[in-house]
Formats: C-alpha cells, structure tokens, sequence
C-alpha cells in the first residue's frame, strides 16, 4: 500500500483529502505545520507528500527543500491558494515538485494526479 | 532636564507656602510686656522658670529688707533681689504693693534655670516654650450656673454618640476610605469579569474545536458518498443520524457549521461545489445568514452578506437591495457587491442610484466584480453616466478603460465638452490608454483650459492621441515659461508627437531648464525615468 503524507494547516481541507485518498486505498498520514511535517518524513517515509505552501512554523519550500536532501526520489504535489505565476510556487518548481493543484480544487481531480504520479 | 527642574521648583514651592502656613498657626499669645504678664497670669507655673523681685532703693530706705515674705538679699551693688517663686500668683500678691512705689525702684525679675535673666530674654524664652507646644493656654472651666445644673440633672443621661460609629464623624477618613475601597472593588470586578471571558472564550473555543473534529467526518462522508439528489432527498431523521439531535440545535454548532461550509466552498471547485450549497439550505443554514441581514449589528450584517454572497443565496435578494442604500459603509459596499454577483441582470442601477461617495476601496472592489461579470452578463455601464453623484460618473468612465468598452466613447465624446474639469480628466485619461485619435479636437480644447490639473492630463493625452495642432499648441505654452513641471510634460509629449519640431524648437531655445529636459529625454537610460 502506497504512503502518502498531508502537510496542511487547514484540517478541513486535509480531512478531506485524506478521505478521498483513503477510499482509492492509500495510507495516509495528516500533520498541520512545518515542523510536524519534516519529522513525520523522517519516521512515516512517505511514497508521495501532498503539501501547502503558507503554513505555521516552517513554509511549503523549506519542506520541499528538506525532502529534497533527505528523500530526494519522493515525488512532492504542491496544494496551494497562490496563483501558479507566484515567486515561491515558480521556486517550488525549480526545486523539482511533480506537480501544482491550485486552490480552489476538486479533490477527484487531485485523486487522478496522485494516481499520475505515484505510477 | 529643564522640565524636572521647574517641576522640582514648584514642589519647593509648593511645601514651602506649607510650611509657612504651619509657621503661621503658632502666632505668639503675647505682643508687649502687658500681654506677657497677662499670660503668665494664665500660665502660672512655667518648667525651669522662676519669679522674683529686684529693688534700687533709695539711700536710707530699709522697708524691703524686712518684708519676710520676699525675703530680700543684696544683690550686686545697691541692688536688692527677693526669693525665688514658682507660681505667679504668690509672686504677684507679694510684690503687688511695692510697684506703686517709686522710691524702691521696684521691678519684676525672672530666673530661667537658676540664671537671672531680664523681661527681654524671659519673653524669648517663654516663646520658644510656646513654639515647642511645651506649654499650652489653660482650658477655661466655664462657669455653670446652679438653676443649669439642677435642669441638667433633670435630663436623664444619653450618650450623644449613641448608635453612631466614630469612624463616620471624620468625613475626610471616610471619603479616602470610600474612594480605596471603591477602586479596590473596581480592580476586583475587572479581574473577575477578565477571568470570565477568558474562561467563556477558551470554553466556546474548545467547544468549537469538539464541534468541528465532530462535523469534518460526516461532512465529507456526504460530499463523497452522496450525489446532489440525494442531498435533496434527506430528511431531518437523516440529519440528526449524521449530527447528533442536541448538538444541531445548537447556535454555536451551527456556527461552525456554517463556517466550515463556507471555507470548504471557497476551496473546491466543481460538483462539490454544488453540494455544498444544498447542504447549506438543506441543514437550514441559509436562514441563519438571511436572518442576519436584519440584525442592527453591521458586523453581523456584513457577515450575512458574505454568506449570502458565497453560497449563492438569490432568494435574498430583495432584502439585499434594501441594504444598498445603508448609511454604514461595510454594508452598503458588501451589499452592491452581493448584488451584483448574484443579480440575473444587473444593469448597474444599483450603483447610479448610490447618494454616497465611491471610495477608491469600493471602487476596486465593484471593479474585480464587474470585469469577472461583464464576460457572462450585459452590463449597462453608460446608466452611470447619467448618476447624480460625480464619484459614481467618474467611476462609470474608469470602467469604460478597464473594460475596454470602445462601443461608449461615442457616448463620452458628446458628454466630454459638457462635463465638469475634473471629469473632462479622467475621459482624457481614458481616450488616452483606449488611443482615442479622433478626439484630438478635444484634447486641444482642453490644452487651452486654465485649470492647470486638466492642461497637464491633455498634455499627456495628447502624446499619445495629439495632432499638428496639438504640437503647435505646446510649442506656444512652452514659450510662456510655465513651472518646470510642465516644462517636462510638455517637452515629453512634444518629443512624442513630432520629433522634428521638437528638435528646431529646442535648437532655437536658450531656456537652460529646456535643454536640461531635453538631455534628460535624450538619455536612454533616463528616458522612462
């Protein structure tokens, strides 16, 4: 069973994220700020981390750059409500992110990325 | 500095004029020796001071040496001096009948410590008693008359404090007293009422957060599991199986709820969307937000606005009309945009009708509705041509650059030479970013106005939709030496519209700001500078 860690502040949008992947079979692990999220990469070894760019402690880029060093093959999927042409969503694109969903989305539609880039 | 020292001067000051009233309050009972005497008299005994007698007599005359109550002695010279006595009573009495009689050269004299001492240094000396509060006046016993006394024994006994507390005869005591307690009480109530709503709000807080971990679950399970007609098709039963009965009832459930739901929809996209606009009406939420619009909170109105505005709540809006012409700023601007969003067709009218001014705020704000609006819905936007209010005129004209509507610049050609300055402005403006050439007339027109606010905007204009005219029009302002502002602005536009022209008139200038200007322009590294 492919892992798949959700870093996001709003609990809502990760609860439902989670709900959605959950029923398409993956595990999924949800943390709510930065800090949390680099540890949980470190100790859940994630396949695929579904992260926000704007939250508490540490940013969406500083986690992009963190899982570059230490898990440089796991794909990262950016879930944000910053605009593509954003200065940190073009700088989370250089750091090699697979994919952008921007805000507002359709969590089916975010299912089929996952399937994308997890195969 | 100087400030601490003046305050430290009026301090001095301040406890100085003290002290001298305290000074003041132990005014001498004494002036003269006559005064003196008769305070002695009063006095009596005084602590270490003595009475006595000196006498100078007369050669041959004996009479004092034998008088046995003063008990005179020799003294220095022919100086006689009686005994000592301590009270002035049996001082006076002995001596009483001497001081008539000239030929004994009798006086009074006094001994302060066992030394002889005269009047003067006697008086000093009972003075500094009466500063120190050594001695004091002796209380006058008053004298009662019999009949008083037998008429007071008459009167049975009472105590004239009787259920009076002390405390309360010193009104002083019992201000300072009332004022403490009355801050001590204050403090106290502050505190209390501190700790409550910390404690009420950390409690609603927890609360929320029970309420929201309890609606996260079932709510995507229906945004997942169930399609829009079965979102239709739930009853209450249905509800309270998926929120508990007592909880749903509640306003503060009902709160998250509606918080969640409105997050949620700003979020997704799509048919999730969809489906959380009918679970809003359907959990009975919209009542809520249409309720709110009644409030006399503006807050709470404002935020019933939004929700309206948000899940699309159109039933709403004839109660959302009401609302446009509200006096509160927030509401009146929430409203309009409510309005526009969800009105079917909106012809502006709502705007044009506006008494108040548009803010540039509210301006902004129409306009990110207007440009998403106008793509889908027929907006009439020369109705605001005509508005009463010139904000909402000038507002009309801003939108005719930002939309891009070329089909209304006939209609703002026949109103421009009409209209006041500061509209003529903001058209030129709007002839200049849409390149408006044929208003070139106009634009002359204008360079020939007094209103210096509206020559510039035609300059500028007319750099970008300016004829021959307008060059040669510019040539003859710049050769009546306006500010150096204008100098620019004309020069600039003059570079822009004939670049020969320019040239011949700066060659033959020996204006030294023209040729500044023109080095500037020429620059390429200054030239949008």
């Amino acid at each position: 069973m492919k892992k798949i860690l959700i870093i996001e502040d709003d609990l809502l949008i990760s609860s439902l994220v989670q709900f959605r992947l959950k029923k398409d079979g993956y595990e999924t692990h949800l943390v709510k700020d930065g800090n949390e999220g680099t540890k949980a990469i470190d100790s859940f070894d994630p396949d695929l981390i579904i992260t926000d760019v704007m939250m508490p402690f540490k940013s969406g880029i500083e986690i992009i750059h963190y899982a570059r060093k230490t898990k440089p093959d796991t794909p990262i999927i950016v879930l944000s409500s910053l605009g593509e042409e954003e200065k940190v969503v073009l700088e989370a694109f250089n750091l090699g992110v697979a994919d952008f969903i921007p805000k507002p989305f359709n969590p089916n539609e975010l299912a089929i990325r996952v399937k994308r880039v997890l195969r | 500095m100087e400030k601490t020292f003046t305050r430290f001067c009026v301090l001095f000051l301040i406890v100085f004029s003290c002290a001298k009233v305290g000074f003041a309050q132990d005014t001498l009972p004494f002036t003269d020796s006559t005064s003196f005497f008769q305070f002695l008299e009063k006095q009596q005994q005084i602590p270490s001071f003595k009475y006595r007698y000196k006498a100078v007599p007369k050669a041959g005359e004996n009479t004092l040496l034998e008088d046995s109550v003063l008990s005179f002695s020799e003294g220095a010279g022919d100086t006689l001096v009686s005994k000592s006595f301590d009270d002035y009573s049996s001082w006076f009495q002995a001596g009483n009948a001497y001081l008539s009689q000239d030929s004994l050269g009798f006086q009074p004299a006094f001994l302060i410590y066992d030394v002889p001492s005269d009047l003067t240094a006697a008086q000093a000396y009972v003075a500094n008693l009466w500063r120190n509060k050594d001695i004091f006046l002796p209380e006058e016993t008053p004298e009662v008359g019999e009949d008083l006394v037998i008429l007071a024994n008459l009167v049975p006994y009472e105590s004239g404090n009787n259920g009076r507390f002390r405390f309360f005869s010193d009104y002083k005591l019992v201000i300072v007293v009332s004022l403490i307690g009355f801050f001590l009480v204050m403090a106290i109530g502050m505190i209390l009422f501190m700790v409550y709503i910390k404690s009420s709000h950390s409690r609603r807080e927890a609360l929320k957060e029970e309420y929201e971990n309890q609606i996260i679950g079932p709510l995507s399970e229906l945004l997942f599991e169930k399609s829009e007609e079965e979102i239709d098709a739930l009853k209450q039963a249905d509800i309270y199986a998926i929120f508990p009965e007592k909880d749903f009832k509640k306003e503060l459930f009902k709160f998250v709820l509606i918080e969640k739901i409105i997050s949620l929809n700003k979020q997704m996209k799509g048919d999730f969307k969809d489906k959380l606009k009918r679970l809003y009406k359907k959990f009975k939420l919209d009542e809520i937000s249409i309720g709110k619009l009644k409030s006399k909170r503006w807050d709470k109105v404002t935020n019933g606005l939004v929700h309206i505005n948000e899940m699309d709540l159109v039933e709403a809006l004839p109660l959302v009309r009401e609302l446009t012409d509200s006096s509160n700023f927030y509401i009146r601007s929430q409203s309009i945009a409510t309005l526009l969003n969800l009105s079917e067709k909106v012809d502006l009218t709502t705007i044009k009708k506006q008494p108040y001014p548009l803010s540039r705020w509210q301006q902004m704000n129409y306009l990110r509705i207007i440009k998403y609006l106008h793509i889908q819905k027929s907006l009439k936007i020369d109705t605001l041509f005509s508005a009463q209010n010139q904000s909402i005129r000038l507002f009309g004209y801003k939108l005719v650059r930002m939309l891009g509507r070329v089909d209304l610049l006939e209609q703002l050609s026949e109103l421009a030479p009409e209209v006041e300055d500061i509209e003529k402005i903001e058209i030129l403006k709007t002839y200049q970013i849409i390149g408006v050439h044929t208003e070139a007339a106009f634009v002359n027109t204008c360079l020939r106005s007094d209103n210096i606010a509206l020559v510039k905007a035609a300059a500028r204009a007319a750099g970008a939709i300016g004829d021959q005219a307008s060059a040669h029009i510019l040539i003859e302002l710049l050769e009546e030496k306006p500010s150096f502002e204008l100098k620019m602005i004309y020069m600039d536009t003059l570079n822009k519209l004939d670049q020969s022209m320019y040239e011949a008139f700066v060659s033959q200038s020996e204006d030294q700001d023209l040729s500044q200007i023109n080095d500037h322009l020429q620059d390429p590294l200054l030239q949008n500078v």
